[in-house]
């Protein structure tokens, strides 16, 4: 039952090399990091006197810039290592540069990374309310969201990812690690994109859609798991008018 | 309690019985009073032993099992909400927390909200800035909330009578057992008929995960972001939930699951599953029909 490699996994002495081999490469990268990074992080907070931030916002007290004529509204959480660009607003409740999501199981507990990185935002980008934006998962990678790109509300964005100029994300999307998109990428409501999945410039995620495979060219895909929209909608109408 | 001490009509009840919890079908609370909402409800209820008392429309009344309390209603469900809500002040039927139990090396954020009734927080927690923990909330050891995360927040449920809508008031609780994580704008709900939503040992929840009235769930679950659990949802331990997935109500998940990100489970998955799709199916099953379509 189960390719080799599934049943090496289950193993107990591979279950044991596994977990000691992350733990110990854990350890020595947290270490690591904390005596490289150290130095930024200690920087103390910079916002600029044009920025308009709510009283209610709560900004942590190092390694945060945030530029000018930016708007920070009421209940913004801002931690460490985060970069707003000019001209930015950000919405209410958002949580910017928190930690992300890397854990393994193995078997009797669960370890998470230590996220090391930071979260760049740019210049004259709106993001809506309730969003989360997770900080890069080591010291060299950021989470950025390029420059004049709208976010809408309850929008995800998870560690690493790095969208282009003048995108276009509508409420309620998920995205899983590492995605990268091109420049004028269009994402509908409530798209989910998978981890580590790129995306070409200009292309259209439909509202729905689930993308799990990269988007080599523009193109429009829909569905779950997403199709080209065209092929989609011929065999949603093949369903409608009981061809088949 | 029993079925006449409530203010009911006489020629409703059909046979007198004693209840101690109100529950639904496919749970197994001792002695609960269960509103017969589908024929799926009838077989759940042949089948176990922990009911005592149903709620039901006259019309199914024909296969009843013998022993059990019988109550008559035109729409059983918002008999038995307006029951509840009749017995929620009641603090014999549904026991209240006194006063809070933080520990003292909790780390706090002087942003967060705590409610003042009922609250426990165990040693070495961590609580995030603008984070709320409201009443009935137990936080065992080691349990860290991220920031405008929400544990203890009402499952909004309302029931009509004539033209009014009235909510349903929630009396139960949330328990967070040690080690749990939660990240950034989470809802862990409370439970509405008592009883505690459970989260078990070392589960981690990513942003925005939201979670229903009385799930149980169990150890190290990885829950990604944005994905909603619903209502009275069990969940073994070691399941994966993927990015933005749902799983229905009253949906029973195996041990060492995967739900794939997207998928809408409405059926009960078994042990070492994967599943994936709107609605949910095998993945690989999945796959080949996704290949026909590409």
């Amino acid at each position: 039952m189960g390719s080799f490699i599934d049943r090496m996994k289950t193993h107990p002495r591979m279950l044991r090399m596994m977990r000691f081999s992350y733990r110990l490469s854990i350890r020595f990268r947290n270490a690591f990091l904390t005596v490289v990074y150290l130095p930024i992080v200690t920087r103390k907070t910079i916002i600029d006197p044009s920025a308009e931030v709510s009283s209610s916002a709560v900004i942590a007290r190092k390694g945060v810039r945030i530029g000018r004529n930016c708007r920070i509204m009421p209940g913004v959480v801002i931690l460490e290592r985060a970069e707003i660009g000019d001209g930015s607003s950000i919405g209410p409740n958002t949580v910017v540069s928190s930690e992300g999501f890397d854990c393994f199981n193995y078997g009797t507990g669960v370890i998470a990374k230590k996220h090391a990185g930071a979260v760049r935002i740019g210049e004259g980008v709106q993001i809506g309310a309730c969003c989360c934006i997770d900080k890069g998962n080591n010291r060299r990678s950021t989470t950025a969201i390029g420059d004049h790109s709208s976010v809408g509300d309850a929008v995800h964005i998870a560690h690493n990812v790095m969208t282009g100029e003048r995108c276009t994300i509508s409420s309620g999307v998920t995205f899983a690690g590492h995605v990268l998109l091109g420049d004028e990428v269009n994402v509908g409501m409530n798209a989910t994109i998978s981890n580590r999945i790129s995306i070409a410039a200009g292309s259209v995620v439909m509202r729905g859609a689930v993308v799990s495979r990269n988007l080599d060219a523009k193109g429009t895909v829909e569905g779950n798991f997403a199709v080209d929209s065209g092929r989609f909608r011929s065999f949603m109408r093949s369903i409608v008018n009981g061809a088949g | 309690m029993r079925l006449s001490e409530l203010s009911v009509r006489k020629e409703d009840l059909m046979r007198d019985r004693e209840f101690a919890s109100i529950g639904i079908a496919r749970e197994s609370k001792p002695k609960s009073l269960v509103a017969i909402r589908t024929p799926k409800d009838l077989e759940l209820i042949n089948q176990s032993s922990s009911v005592s008392c149903i709620i039901v429309r006259k019309d199914s009344l024909k296969e009843m099992p013998s022993n059990l309390g019988i109550l008559l209603s035109d729409d059983p469900e918002a008999t038995l909400f307006e029951i509840h809500n009749h017995l929620a002040s009641n603090a014999n039927f549904y026991p209240r927390g006194k006063g809070n139990e933080i520990s003292r090396s909790a780390k706090i954020h002087p942003t967060a909200f705590i409610a003042e009734n009922g609250v426990r927080i165990g040693s070495s927690c961590d609580i995030g800035p603008r984070a709320a923990i409201m009443e009935n909330s137990v936080l065992e050891d080691n349990v860290k909330l991220g920031p405008g995360t929400v544990i203890g927040g009402e499952t909004v449920r309302s029931y009509r009578k004539g033209a009014q809508v009235i909510p349903v008031v929630s009396t139960g609780g949330v328990q967070l057992r040690k080690g749990v994580e939660i990240h950034a704008n989470c809802s862990v709900d409370r439970a509405t008929f008592g009883g505690y939503t459970e989260i078990g040992e070392h589960s981690r929840f990513d942003n925005m995960v939201s979670v229903s009235q009385n799930s149980k769930l169990g150890r190290r679950n990885l829950v990604t972001a944005c994905s909603v659990i619903g209502e009275n949802v069990v969940m073994g331990n070691d399941v994966w939930v993927g990015p933005n997935a749902t799983v229905s109500d009253e949906v029973h998940i195996g041990d060492s699951a995967f739900v794939t990100l997207g998928a809408v489970v409405v059926e009960d998955v078994p042990p070492h599953k994967k599943v994936s799709g709107n609605y949910a199916i095998d993945h690989q099953k999945f796959i080949e029909f996704i290949k026909k379509i590409r």
